[in-house]
Parts: structure tokens; sequence; C-alpha cells
């Protein structure tokens, strides 16, 4: 009776066991938003990033320090010219499909990127052409040397495509996708949630789960009560209030994420900003550190730099001092004191954006400005707005998402784009222009950070910004999570080890 | 009654393509579009021009609603911009959830409204009908988004009673239900009440007591029949209202419903998903109050000849 009794209580415990290890080998995973595909060609969102990370595969991954590190390369090689890359690929991998990811499945993602012309084609815009040998060898040709094309290459929207599934699902590849990533996609159930499954032939290490479930919880009072009742394992982009909610919760620990470089671009083509004594009086003017403290709740530091720590490169040049006194009087030397300054800012795109403008307007009024603020809600209609440039200041945040500095200079600073988004504000300086395109041809890793500490410095002495802040989002991930890697800047996180 | 009902469903026709033509230029009006959205922050113009050509949105606006229209008709609703998906398909996965929604808030708040309607009538003046009038205020004035956020803190967070937010389960409809059900019904408690209020004074209903009729027999047989009818038509025009709040709702408990869509859609100016979901929603409107309007005329057969 009593080795019964023993072998019921073993079976229990057992049978507890593998209840325990099946519920500690499904995760749950809480995404602020929904999004329309997971094709890679399209814009992603950081949320759409969290899943295309887990089931798309590149031919190299970012490293927590967000360099580009090689996951199915197993070899690459320079030409002398310094424009032809020789990439040898790993053997064996494949896609969830079963077919073999090779050289010719690369070449095809990279033509069809441009086929489609989607967003996202710029990461490979450098590529001039591609060349496969045998099997496992491309070669990429760019048209000038390009240092950072291990970083675009890295790039989430890099991931590789099934050539066998793209022509199977056609349209529905966005809503079904199909790579070599260390989950396969299993469901889409619309307004709920995404289910992905471990890989078991990934060629990397061995993904920890066996399913994630990424759901999507608008609300981000909703993602806290989730994480408190634990019902849930990650919650992504958590407020300042949230956090504090949750600071020392038993069995949940908060991640503090460096996020976007939030600013206000300043209309260098547009009076009164257009005169560089009001662009620094305006930088003067506003008590950052007070922003931070009060209207952000603390969830925020200074920008130091138009590139932030998140980036290879990155210079802390310095901070625009509080100096109302000082911004008075520049306005005084800039005879602009009564001036109408144009303030466009977004509501809801960065955390508490509309109210940080209305802070920003109350401290330009208060230096001597008249301030027109207008608050657009939605992103599409702000976006509409901006390119009428008819604005001195607007609001804008950068992550740079291939962890390379030229991707943000590119856009914001390249006279090239003087006008056009996201140099809306028209900055132009030919001595500028110079040192980005050197920078971006420049593999000497000193000569080019050298490159970019002086564009850096540059940029920040000329004002075209009104700085603000590094803001910081909070992530919650629960006891169970035994893994979780965090880029800065572009807030991209996944839960399974690099390929080693 | 079978020509009415036929007259009726042929009266619908203008109303949707009235309301098709408002939507469709309305969207057209707003500023900002989908293909400056579509193409991302690194687009060249020649780009942006392209997905314009891509989608028809360089046609002039009554070519382009004439291809819908042509569309439309033959059941195509066009194909989502954001997600490629038809725009059908992408209703089928949102709607029902809407309407589960929707009908099991409704049909609550009409049952429990008339319910404590008719105990407020028939003790006007004590404290039953008093904390009626108190309820009704509460739940005409409370927001759903702080109805709903309280509701979860309590039977969710702190009683651990009920899931906080997803779709799983019949458990995961509660909190839902309760919150968008207490404005609607204060709506049926109020109105119920004054009806029947008004129908008790009625000389049908004295000559009913001084025939010796039983107080039950008065009240349901006679009294309800007549005071069924406001709430009745009300209920039609509720379920407009109702889906107003719908989308606050689906907000707070991750509800994967079409209202969520609308506004996602609307945001990213996805014009053939907008036009989808307001279209699905203007005949589903129409057909309810048609079924209201048929459901008055069983209950007072004046109604059918009016």
């Amino acid at each position: 009776m009593r080795s019964r009794t023993l072998v019921f209580l073993a079976a229990l415990v057992a049978l507890g066991g593998i209840a325990a290890s099946a519920q500690a080998q499904s995760l749950t995973v809480l995404l602020p938003s929904e999004f329309a595909n997971l094709d890679p060609v399209e814009i992603l969102s950081g949320d759409q990033t969290m899943v295309m990370y887990h089931v798309y595969c590149r031919l190299y991954t970012f490293n927590d320090d967000m360099e580009p590190t090689p996951d199915l390369i197993a070899h690459e090689s320079l030409s002398a010219d310094q424009r032809t890359w020789t990439l040898k690929l790993k053997r064996g991998a494949r896609f969830h499909d079963g077919t073999a990811v090779n050289a010719e499945a690369v070449k095809y993602t990279i033509e069809r990127m441009r086929r489609k012309g989607g967003s996202q084609r710029v990461l490979f815009q450098a590529i001039s052409e591609i060349r496969t040998e045998g099997e496992d060898t491309l070669i990429l040709t760019t048209q000038k040397p390009f240092p950072s094309l291990r970083n675009s290459l890295a790039h989430p929207n890099a991931g590789l495509v099934s050539a066998r599934a793209d022509a199977a699902l056609g349209d529905r590849y966005g809503v079904q996708p199909v790579s070599c990533g260390p989950y396969a996609f299993k469901e889409w159930t619309r307004g709920t949630r995404i289910v992905v499954v471990r890989n078991d032939a990934y060629h990397g290490a061995r993904p920890t789960y066996d399913q994630i479930g990424f759901q999507f919880v608008p609300e981000v009072t909703t993602r806290l009560f989730m994480m408190q009742r634990g019902q849930a394992d990650i919650a992504l982009r958590l407020g300042p209030a949230e956090a504090r909610q949750l600071e020392g919760a038993k069995g949940v620990r908060l991640l503090r994420i460096e996020g976007r470089n939030i600013f206000y671009q300043l209309n260098l083509a547009l009076a009164p900003t257009s005169d560089p004594r009001v662009r620094q009086a305006i930088n003067h003017a506003v008590d950052k550190t007070a922003i931070i403290q009060r209207v952000l709740q603390g969830a925020g530091a200074p920008a130091r730099s138009v590139i932030e720590s998140m980036l290879w490169g990155h210079t802390a040049v310095g901070t625009w001092a509080y100096d109302p006194e000082k911004a008075r009087q520049l306005l005084r030397e800039a005879n602009a004191v009564g001036a109408r300054v144009v303030l466009l800012s977004p509501e809801n795109r960065y955390l508490l954006d509309s109210q940080v403008s209305q802070a920003v307007a109350g401290y330009l009024k208060a230096a001597g400005l008249t301030v027109d603020l207008r608050v657009i809600g939605d992103w599409a209609g702000y976006i509409d707005a901006i390119k009428k440039k008819d604005f001195n200041l607007y609001m804008l945040g950068w992550g740079g998402s291939t962890g390379d500095p030229d991707q943000v200079l590119q856009s914001i600073f390249h006279s090239r784009r003087a006008g056009a988004l996201w140099n809306l504000g028209a900055y132009v300086n030919k001595d500028v222009d110079a040192l980005i395109d050197a920078g971006a041809s420049t593999f000497d890793e000193t000569r080019r950070r050298r490159i970019y500490a002086d564009v850096q410095k540059r940029i920040f002495d000329e004002a075209p910004w009104l700085f603000m802040y590094r803001v910081t989002s909070f992530t919650a991930v629960g006891d169970k999570v035994k893994e979780i890697h965090t880029l800065q800047g572009p807030e991209f996180h996944y839960v399974f080890p690099l390929a080693r | 009654m079978l020509t009415y009902l036929l007259r009726r469903l042929a009266r619908l026709a203008p109303t949707l393509l009235l309301i098709s033509a408002v939507v469709f230029i309305l969207l057209r009006l707003v500023p900002g579009d989908p293909a400056t959205v579509l193409a991302g922050q690194d687009a060249s113009p020649e780009i942006v021009a392209g997905i314009r050509a891509r989608l028809g949105l360089d046609q002039p606006v009554l070519v382009q609603y004439a291809v819908y229209l042509k569309n439309v008709l033959r059941g195509d609703l066009g194909q989502s911009i954001r997600s490629k998906q038809p725009v059908l398909e992408e209703l089928a996965g949102r709607l029902p959830a809407t309407l589960l929604l929707g009908f099991t808030s409704i049909a609550l708040a009409f049952v429990l409204g008339l319910a404590l309607g008719m105990t407020a009538a028939v003790r006007a003046g004590r404290w039953p009908d008093v904390a009626l009038l108190v309820f009704a205020l509460l739940g005409v004035s409370a927001p759903s988004f702080w109805l709903g956020l309280l509701l979860v803190l309590l039977f969710a967070v702190q009683l651990g009673l009920l899931p906080v937010a997803g779709s799983d389960s019949w458990a995961h409809l509660v909190l839902p239900v309760a919150t968008l059900m207490p404005n609607s019904l204060a709506v049926f408690a109020r109105l119920s009440r004054s009806t029947l209020l008004e129908v008790l004074g009625e000389d049908f209903i004295r000559t009913a007591v001084a025939k010796g009729a039983r107080r039950t027999q008065v009240l349901w047989r006679h009294a309800m029949r007549n005071a069924l009818i406001p709430p009745v038509t009300v209920a039609g025009l509720e379920f407009g209202r109702l889906f107003g709040g719908v989308i606050a709702v689906e907000t707070i408990f991750a509800w994967p419903g079409a209202g969520k869509a609308l506004v996602d859609a609307i945001a990213t100016r996805d014009y053939p998903m907008v036009q989808g979901i307001v279209l699905a929603l203007a005949l589903l409107f129409a057909l309810l109050n048609l079924a209201v309007d048929l459901l008055n005329g069983v209950i007072d057969p004046r109604a059918r000849h009016a």
C-alpha cells in the first residue's frame, strides 16, 4: 500500500514537472500595436521587428552592442578596390519550407526587394551587382567602397525570403512569411496574436522555447495589468508611470532602454530660424533637464549630439545650457523679439510628445518669441503638414536601425536631401556633405571615427535642431524569460542566442 | 408584409450608395496619403508617385469612385493597402468579434434595463425608483475607457476573478460587455420606466383594473406590450451609439474587433479598409433598424399599417 502511495506521489510530482516545463516552454509577449504584414520590403515598426527577428534569418546579425556579426556567413573577403565582397555562406541552413538557404536565395531576396520597390530597398541601394558562384558563394559589388554593407545586411528588413514560398503564396507571403529564423511562423489571428514555433532545423544555437505568442495589446495600462497578473512574460514599451508600478514587483524585472533621440528640426530656409542666432537662442531658451524631470517623469537624458550613444561613431559633443538671459539677448541681437514661430508636434507618436511640445512652447514664449503651436494627432496627417515646410520647428525621433551613423547623416543632413524628407529644415553645408560622403566610403575605423566626430561637432555648432533628449522606454520581463537581448536606439528585442 | 419588406430593402440601396460616396470623398479630403505612409521615410518623390499610380490614386476621384463602385457591385471590396489581403477577408476576421461584443451588450442591456425600469415604475417615488435614477445617471455619464480600466483593476487585478484582456474564452467577454453595457442599460431603464408610468396612467389600464383583472395580468398583458414599443425602437439606434463606444473597449481589452481595425486603417490611410468597414457597419445598422421596425409591427399591429 505504501509503495503504491509512493508511486502515485512520484507520478504526481513527475506530471507536475512535465506541466511546469511545458508551461515554461512557451512565452507570451505583449506588443503595443498590430502591423499589417511581415514582408521585409515594407516599412518596419519596432513591434514588427521583434516578430521578424524571430522568424527571419539574415547573412549578418547584430550583437548586443549593435555591431554586425556573421550569422550565415562562413567567410568574407573584400577586393583591393574595396568594392567587391565575396561572401561564402555556411552550408546546411534551410528555410522553414525545407528549401536550401544558398547564394541564389540571397540574390533572390535582394532582387525581390528592388522589384517590389518597397520602402526598405534603400538598404541594398549601394549594391550595383549581385553574382553567385556555385551553391555557396555570393559576390556583391558596390558602386563605391561601402563599409556599412554588413550593417545593412544585418538589418531586420534584410531577412531572407524563400523563393518557393514567395511564388506559392504571392500576396499572402506577408501574412504567412517563410524564412530561416530560429522560430517558424505558425498562425496569425487578426487583432489577437501571432504564434511562432521553434525551428528544430535552425542553423544556430537551439532556440529555448517551443512557442512564442506575440499578443497585440494597444493599451499600456492593460499591458501593465497583464504583467502584474502573470498573464504575460514580456511587455514592450511601458511608460515611466507603469514602470514605477512594477518596481520591486515579485517575478518581474524592468529593462531600461535608451530609445530614440528626440529633437525639433529647425527650418533654416524660413525666418526667423534661418538666423543662426535665433537657433542658438531657441537651444538656450529650453530647460531640457526640467522637461525630462517633470514632463517625462525622469524617462530621458539630455541629447549630446545628432548621433547618439546607441550608434557606432557617437561623440558626446555637449549640451546647450539652459540660459534664458542669453536666449533673450541673442533674440535682441537678431532683431527677432516677438517674432512668430510655427511649432509642429505629433501626438502619441513618442512618449508624452505633445505635452513636451507644450512645455517647449512655454519656454520659447518666455524667451520672447510668439509661438504658434500646432499638435497633429495622426502620423499621416503630421507628415503631410511638415512636408508643407511652413514650420519653424517640428518634432522628430530617430533610432538608427542599421547601427551605423551613415543612415541618419545621409537622411537628415546631406544637402542632396535638402527640402525633402527628412532634411525638411533644408540644412546645407558643403563641407559636411564632403565629410558624410567620406565617412560613407572609409573602411579605416579610426579615420572614420575621426570624420564622424568632426561632422557631429560642426552640425552641433550650427544648431540645426533644438536638441532635446534620448527618451527612455521600459520593457517588463517575467521570471520565465531566461534570455533577452535588446538593441538600444531602435528598441529591437529578441529572446534567442546569437549563432555561434 | 412581404411588399413592405421588399420596399424597405429597396430603400437601402440609395442609403448605402450615399454613405459609400460620402466616405470615399471625405477620406480623400483628409490630409495625408497612403502612398507616403507606405513608401517610408527614405522614399524619393518618384517612388511615392509610383506607389500612387499602382494604387490608382493618381486618377481623378470620380474615376476612382466609379471603379470602386463597379467592384463593390461585384462583391469585391478591394484589397487592403497595408496587408495586401482582400478587405472582405479582413472583415471576416474582425467583424464577428465586434458583433459578439455588441449583440451581447445590447441584449443584456435591453433585458436588464427593462427589468430595472419596470421595477422602478411600479414602485415610483420609492427607494428602488430613486436608486434607479442615480444608477442611470452614473451609467450614462461613466466614460467607457475609465469604467473599463476600473473594472479590470477590481475584478482582474485585485480579485483575480477574470482575465485582464484577450479573447480566448467566454470569461474574456465578461469585462468588455460589463464596460460597454451600462450606457445602453441606463437608457433602456429610464425609457422603459417613463413609458410604463405613462401607459399605467392610460384609460384602458384603468378599465382593465376596474374589470377586476389581476395586477400581474394588467402589467404584463396590457401595460408591457404597449410600453415595449419605444425601447425596441431605441434599441436599433442604440446599436449605432454602441459601435462608437466599441473602439475604446476593444483597445482596453485587446479585443480583436472592427473598431480598432477602423482606427488603425484611418491612421494609415488604408482607404479600401476604411470604406469596407464603414460600409459593412452601415449595412448592419440599416438591417438592424429594419428588423426593429418589423419587430414593432409584431408587437403593435398599428405600426404595420402606418
